[in-house]
C-alpha cells in the first residue's frame, strides 16, 4: 500500500468503471471545447480590444463585440459540462483528487473566487462601448483570471498523478500553499493546453467569418453605432474574420508542436516509450490525434487560400473536434499508465445501480431534447428577425 | 486520518459562508424563476405593458444573479465541502454519482432555458417564450428536489444504513419535509427579490403593483407554509432518531414546548444551535413585517433600504436556519453513518461486504471507531507528523497529542478561535481530561450498558454534549489529554511530574474523574451537607442509579474510601468558587 494514497470508500462504485471512464471523456470534451473558446477567446477578445482602441481597427472592434456577447454563453456551458466531468473523476480517482485538491487548497478554493470574477466580467464585456477604459481593464482581467485557472487546474490534474509525493509535501505544511511546481510536466502541459485553447478560438473565429458571410447584415445592424462598425457590416469583416481566425489557428498550432513534443518528452520514460509503440493503444491514440491535427492545419491553409474557404474550414473543425477527443484517450491512458507505475490499484467493487444509472440516461436524453428545443428556436427566432429587418 | 487535513482553524465557517451565499442565491433560482413565468403570464393576460417591462428588467438581474453567483458558488460549495470534508464528500459521492448525476441533467437544462428566456424576450413568440420560462422553472425546482434528497439523507439516512440503498438514502425520512420546506423558502424569496428591485422603480404604479403582488401573493402564503413545513420537518427527524428536542433546548418533540424553548434563554449544552433558532425566528418575523409594511402601508413609496432590509432579513433567518439543520446532525456528517471528523461508525453491514476477491483490494475499513482503536489513530494516519522515534516524555506526549487533535478534533475545534479549546481545558489535570475524552461518547444498548458501536445503537455523551468517541488507543488518549493540559496553563513539568508520595489521593481521584464535572465553582459542585464518608461510600457504589450520565465508579475499594474521606472533608460552600479554594489549600 503507498502511505499517500487514502483507502477506498467501504462503498462500491454504482457503475462499471468502463461506464463512468467512458462518461468522464464525454463530459470532458462538453467541457473543453467551450473552455477553450472561453479561454482562447478572452485572449484573442483582449488583444481585439487593444487594438480597436485607436478607432482605426473596425474588424478588431466587432469581433471583440462578438466575443464579448459570446463569451457569457460559453463560460456557462463550460462551467455546466464541467461540474459532470469533475463528478465522474471524482467517482474514479476521488482518492487522488481529494488529497492533493486539500494539499492545494488555497489555490485550489481561490478557483471559485477568479472563476466568479472572470464570468461576472464576461458578463460586463457583452455591452457596447469598447473603447472604455474600464471595459478595456476587464478585457484584461478575464483572461488574466481564466489563465491562472488554468494554471491551478494543470497543478491540481498533474499533481493528482504524483502519490509518492504527497506525504512529504503535506508533513512539509499542511496550510493548503503548495503547488505542484516540481512536477517536469507541469509547465508543459499547461502551455500546451493554453495554446491549443487559442488555436480552437483562432479556429472558431475563422468559422464565425464564414458564418457572418450568410447574415452580413445581421452583424451590420448588431454593430451600428459602434466604432468601424460599418466595415463591419460588408463583406470585409467576414474575410479579414477567416484570415485573422485562421492566422491565430495555425500560429498556436505550430507552437503547440513544441509545446505538445516538450510534454512527452517531459514524462517518464516508460510512459514515453508507450506512445511509441509499446502501448498500442497509447500510441494509436496519440498518433491518431496528431495525424487530425495535421489534417486541420492543412485544411485551414487551403482554406486561407481558396476562393470558398467553407468546405475546408467545417473540415478542419471536424478534424480538430476528432483530434482533441483522441488527446483526451490519450491523457486518459497516460494518467492511468502513470498511476499503474505509482502503485495505484482501482478499485473494481461494483455494485451497479441499475435504476438511477436509466432514469439519468433517459434525463440526459430529454434534457438533450429540451436544450436543442430551447436553442433552435432562439436561432430560428433570430433569423426570422433578420430576414424581416432585411 | 485517511485524508490529510486542511490546516485551515475554523474550516467549517468556510463551508458556511459559501453555503449561505449559494442557498441564498439557488433557493432564489428556482422560485425567482416560477416568479417570473407566472408575473409575465399575469402582465401579457391584463396586457400590462408596464408590468411586463418591469418583468424584463428583472429577469436580467435574476439571470445575471443566478448564473453567475448561483452556478459558481454551486462549485464552490462542492470545491470547499472536498476540501474540509474530502472523507465524506468521497463517501457522498459513491453513493449517489446517478442521484448527482440525474440533478446536473437539471442544472443544465435550467442554465439553457435561462439564458434562452433571457435573450429571447424580443425574439420568441410570448407563448414560445413562456414555455422556456417553464422549462427553466421545472428544471431548476428537480435540481432542488435532488440536492435536497442529498441533503436530508445527511441528517436522516434511514434504510440506507441497512442495505446501501440508493432509494432508501435519497427518499429518507426527511426528504419530503425538506423538499417541501425549501420550496416554501425559494418561493418567499422570490417574492422579496421582487421587491428589492422593483424599489428602484420610478414609477409609483408599477412599485404598488409588484409590491402588492409580491408582498401578499408570494412572501406572505409562504411565511404561513414555511413554519409548517419546517415543524413537518422536526417532526420526521425526531422521528428518524435525530435529538431535536434536546438540540433546541425543548422539554419535548411537541410544538407546542418547541415554541416555548425559542422564548427561553438558551438551557441546554447546544446554546449556539438554540440561538440560531431563536434568530430563525426574529428574522423571519422581521421580514414578514417588512414585507406587510411595504405591501399595505407604502406600496408606492418604498425605496431600496425597506426591500433590503427585508431581504437582509430573511438572508438572516435561512443561514441560521441552515445553522440548526447543521447542528441538529452533530455530532454526525452523515448521520450515525461518519462522525464529525471522518470516523466511520462502524463496519459495513453483512449484506454489502463485498467479496472476498475484493475484500483484499479494499482491505478492511481503517476508519472505524473500533479499527482505529486497536491500530491508533497516529498510525492509520499517513499524514501524522510523529515525532522522532528517539524522542520521549512529555515533550513526545505533547506532539503527539497535538497531531491526535489535529485529526480527531480540529474539523470543530480551534485552539483559541471558534469553539476554542484553550478555555474549555483551562486548569484541567491531564487525568481530568482522559477522563473527560474517555467518556465523550458511549455506546449503549436498550439497558442503558455498554455496546459496541453500530449504526442504530444510542450513545451516552459527556455531559449532553454531541460529540464523536474518541477513537484512538489509551495511549493516544493520555497523549491528546498532555497536550490539552498543557494547552490549558499546566507546564510540562507539572504534568511530568509523578503524583507526590503519600499525597491525598482521594482528592488526587477527585480531581482527575469527578472534577470535570464537579468543577467547585461550577454549577455541579459537590455540597457535602453534612454528609459523612461513610454515606459518601454507599452513594459511590450506585452513581448512574442517581443520575444515568454518571459512570458507575470503578476503582478499588481503598480508593473509594479514599475519595468518600475527600468529599466529607469539604466544606459547605457559601458561593460557588468557596470549595475551589478551600480545596486547593
Amino acid at each position: 500500500m503507498i502511505p499517500g494514497i487514502p483507502q477506498a470508500d467501504p462503498l462500491p462504485l454504482p457503475a462499471p468503471p468502463w461506464l463512468l471512464a467512458a462518461l468522464l471523456v464525454v463530459t470532458f470534451l462538453l467541457h473543453v471545447l467551450p473552455m477553450n473558446f472561453a479561454l482562447g477567446g478572452s485572449i484573442m477578445g483582449a488583444v481585439a480590444r487593444l487594438r480597436a482602441r485607436d478607432g482605426l481597427h473596425p474588424h478588431h472592434a466587432a469581433l471583440a463585440s462578438w466575443i464579448g456577447k459570446a463569451l457569457p454563453i460559453v463560460m456557462a456551458a463550460a462551467v455546466t459540462a464541467g461540474v459532470a466531468a469533475l463528478l465522474f473523476l471524482q467517482a474514479l480517482f476521488g482518492r487522488l483528487f481529494f488529497t492533493s485538491s486539500v494539499l492545494i487548497a488555497w489555490p485550489w478554493f481561490s478557483v471559485v473566487v477568479l472563476l466568479l470574477a472572470a464570468y461576472g466580467g464576461a458578463y460586463a464585456l457583452g455591452s457596447p462601448s469598447p473603447r472604455s477604459r474600464e471595459r478595456l481593464c476587464v478585457a484584461l482581467a478575464v483572461p488574466a483570471a481564466l489563465l491562472v485557472v488554468g494554471f491551478i487546474y494543470s497543478n491540481n490534474m498533474s499533481l493528482m498523478l504524483r502519490p509518492a509525493v504527497f506525504v512529504a509535501m503535506y508533513r512539509s505544511s499542511g496550510s493548503g500553499f503548495h503547488l505542484n511546481l516540481a512536477d517536469p510536466v507541469l509547465l508543459p502541459r499547461f502551455l500546451h493546453a493554453t495554446t491549443g485553447a487559442i488555436a480552437v478560438t483562432g479556429l472558431s473565429v475563422a468559422l464565425y467569418g464564414l458564418w457572418s458571410k450568410s447574415r452580413v447584415r445581421g452583424v451590420f445592424r448588431e454593430t451600428e453605432g459602434h466604432d468601424g462598425a460599418s466595415a463591419a457590416g460588408t463583406h470585409g469583416f467576414s474575410r479579414w474574420a477567416i484570415a485573422w481566425g485562421s492566422r491565430w489557428f495555425v500560429a498556436a498550432t505550430a507552437v503547440n508542436v513544441v509545446f505538445g513534443t516538450w510534454w512527452l518528452i517531459a514524462l517518464p520514460t516508460e510512459i514515453l516509450l508507450g506512445t511509441m509503440g509499446e502501448a498500442l493503444g497509447l500510441t494509436l491514440s496519440l498518433a491518431g490525434g496528431i495525424l487530425f491535427a495535421i489534417a486541420a492545419f492543412g485544411l485551414v491553409m487551403m482554406a486561407v487560400k481558396a476562393d470558398s474557404p467553407g468546405g475546408p474550414l467545417i473540415g478542419a473543425a471536424g478534424s480538430l473536434v476528432a483530434a482533441i477527443l483522441m488527446m483526451i484517450l490519450t491523457r486518459d491512458q497516460i494518467r492511468k499508465a502513470l498511476l499503474e507505475a505509482a502503485g495505484y490499484v482501482p478499485i473494481a467493487w461494483t455494485a451497479t445501480q441499475w435504476g438511477p444509472l436509466l432514469i439519468f440516461l433517459g434525463l440526459l436524453v430529454g434534457a438533450t431534447v429540451a436544450v436543442v428545443w430551447m436553442v433552435r428556436v432562439l436561432v430560428k427566432a433570430r433569423h426570422r428577425g433578420d430576414v424581416q429587418a432585411a | 486520518m485517511n485524508y490529510p487535513i486542511w490546516e485551515l482553524p475554523g474550516s467549517g465557517l468556510l463551508i458556511a459562508f459559501v453555503a449561505v451565499v449559494h442557498v441564498v442565491v439557488s433557493h432564489f433560482a428556482v422560485g425567482g424563476g416560477l416568479f417570473l413565468v407566472l408575473a409575465e403570464r399575469k402582465a401579457r393576460l391584463e396586457g400590462d405593458q408596464e408590468l411586463l417591462g418591469y418583468v424584463k428588467r428583472h429577469s436580467r438581474f435574476f439571470i445575471l444573479l443566478t448564473l453567475v453567483v448561483g452556478a459558481i458558488t454551486g462549485v464552490g460549495i462542492w470545491f470547499t465541502v472536498g476540501l474540509v470534508h474530502p472523507q465524506a464528500t468521497s463517501s457522498l459521492i459513491n453513493a449517489f454519482v446517478w442521484a448527482w448525476a440525474i440533478e446536473w441533467t437539471f442544472f443544465v437544462t435550467e442554465i439553457a432555458a435561462a439564458m434562452v428566456y433571457y435573450h429571447g424576450w424580443d425574439r420568441l413568440l410570448p407563448r414560445v417564450h413562456m414555455r422556456v420560462g417553464w422549462i427553466y422553472f421545472w428544471s431548476a425546482w428537480l435540481s432542488l428536489v435532488a440536492i435536497s434528497g442529498i441533503l436530508s439523507f445527511m441528517l436522516t439516512p434511514g434504510g440506507w444504513l441497512e442495505t446501501r440503498s440508493f432509494w432508501q438514502g435519497l427518499v429518507n425520512p426527511t426528504f419530503l419535509p425538506t423538499v417541501a420546506a425549501r420550496t416554501a423558502v425559494a418561493v418567499g424569496l422570490a417574492g422579496l427579490y421582487a421587491l428589492v428591485t422593483v424599489a428602484w422603480s420610478g414609477r409609483p404604479d408599477t412599485k404598488a403593483r409588484v409590491a402588492r403582488y409580491a408582498g401578499l401573493k408570494w412572501v406572505v402564503p409562504m411565511a404561513v407554509a414555511l413554519p409548517v413545513t419546517i415543524t413537518w420537518f422536526l417532526w420526521a427527524a425526531s422521528g428518524a432518531g435525530v435529538p431535536v428536542s434536546g438540540v433546541l433546548g425543548a422539554r419535548a418533540d411537541s410544538i407546542g414546548a418547541l415554541i416555548q424553548s425559542l422564548a427561553a434563554a438558551p438551557q441546554t449544552g447546544h446554546p449556539i444551535a438554540h440561538r440560531a433558532a431563536q434568530v430563525v425566528f426574529a428574522a423571519s418575523l422581521t421580514s414578514l413585517l417588512l414585507t406587510l409594511f411595504i405591501a399595505l402601508v407604502r406600496p408606492r413609496g418604498f425605496g431600496p433600504p425597506l426591500a433590503l432590509a427585508a431581504s437582509l432579513a430573511a438572508f438572516i433567518a435561512i443561514g441560521a436556519g441552515e445553522w440548526v439543520r447543521e447542528d441538529l446532525r452533530k455530532p454526525f456528517v452523515i448521520g450515525r453513518y461518519m462522525f464529525v471528523n471522518g470516523v466511520r461508525v462502524a463496519e459495513p453491514p453483512i449484506s454489502v461486504v463485498p467479496t472476498a476477491e475484493v475484500a483484499g483490494l479494499v482491505g478492511s475499513d481503517r476508519y472505524t471507531v473500533r479499527a482505529l482503536t486497536e491500530s491508533g489513530v497516529l498510525a492509520a494516519s499517513a499524514w501524522a507528523r510523529t515525532p522522532p522515534p528517539g524522542s520521549a516524555g512529555v515533550g513526545r506526549s505533547r506532539a503527539e497529542g497535538e497531531q491526535v487533535f489535529k485529526i480527531l478534533c480540529s474539523s470543530c475545534h480551534t485552539v483559541d478561535g471558534y469553539v476554542a479549546m484553550r478555555p474549555l481545558v483551562a486548569g484541567m489535570s491531564v487525568g481530568a481530561i482522559e477522563h473527560v475524552v474517555e467518556r465523550l461518547a458511549v455506546p449503549v444498548d436498550a439497558a442503558a450498558q455498554p455496546a459496541a458501536w453500530a449504526p442504530r445503537v444510542e450513545h451516552r455523551s459527556w455531559r449532553g454534549r454531541r460529540m464523536p468517541p474518541f477513537a484512538g488507543t489509551p495511549e493516544e488518549r493520555h497523549a491528546l489529554a498532555v497536550y490539552l493540559a498543557i494547552l490549558g496553563g499546566a507546564t510540562p513539568e507539572s504534568v511530568a511530574a509523578p503524583p507526590p508520595e503519600g499525597g491525598d489521593v482521594g482528592k488526587q481521584y477527585f480531581e482527575e474523574n469527578c472534577s470535570s464535572c464537579h468543577d467547585p465553582g461550577g454549577d455541579m459542585a459537590i455540597r457535602p451537607k453534612g454528609r459523612t464518608a461513610e454515606t459518601f461510600y454507599e452513594v459511590l457504589g450506585r452513581l448512574p442509579s442517581i443520575n444515568e450520565l454518571m459512570p458507575a465508579f470503578e476503582g478499588t475499594d481503598d480508593l473509594r474510601r479514599a475519595l468518600a474521606a475527600h468529599l466529607a472533608g469539604l466544606s459547605e460552600p457559601d458561593a460557588p468558587g468557596a470549595v475551589a479554594k478551600e480545596s486547593s489549600r
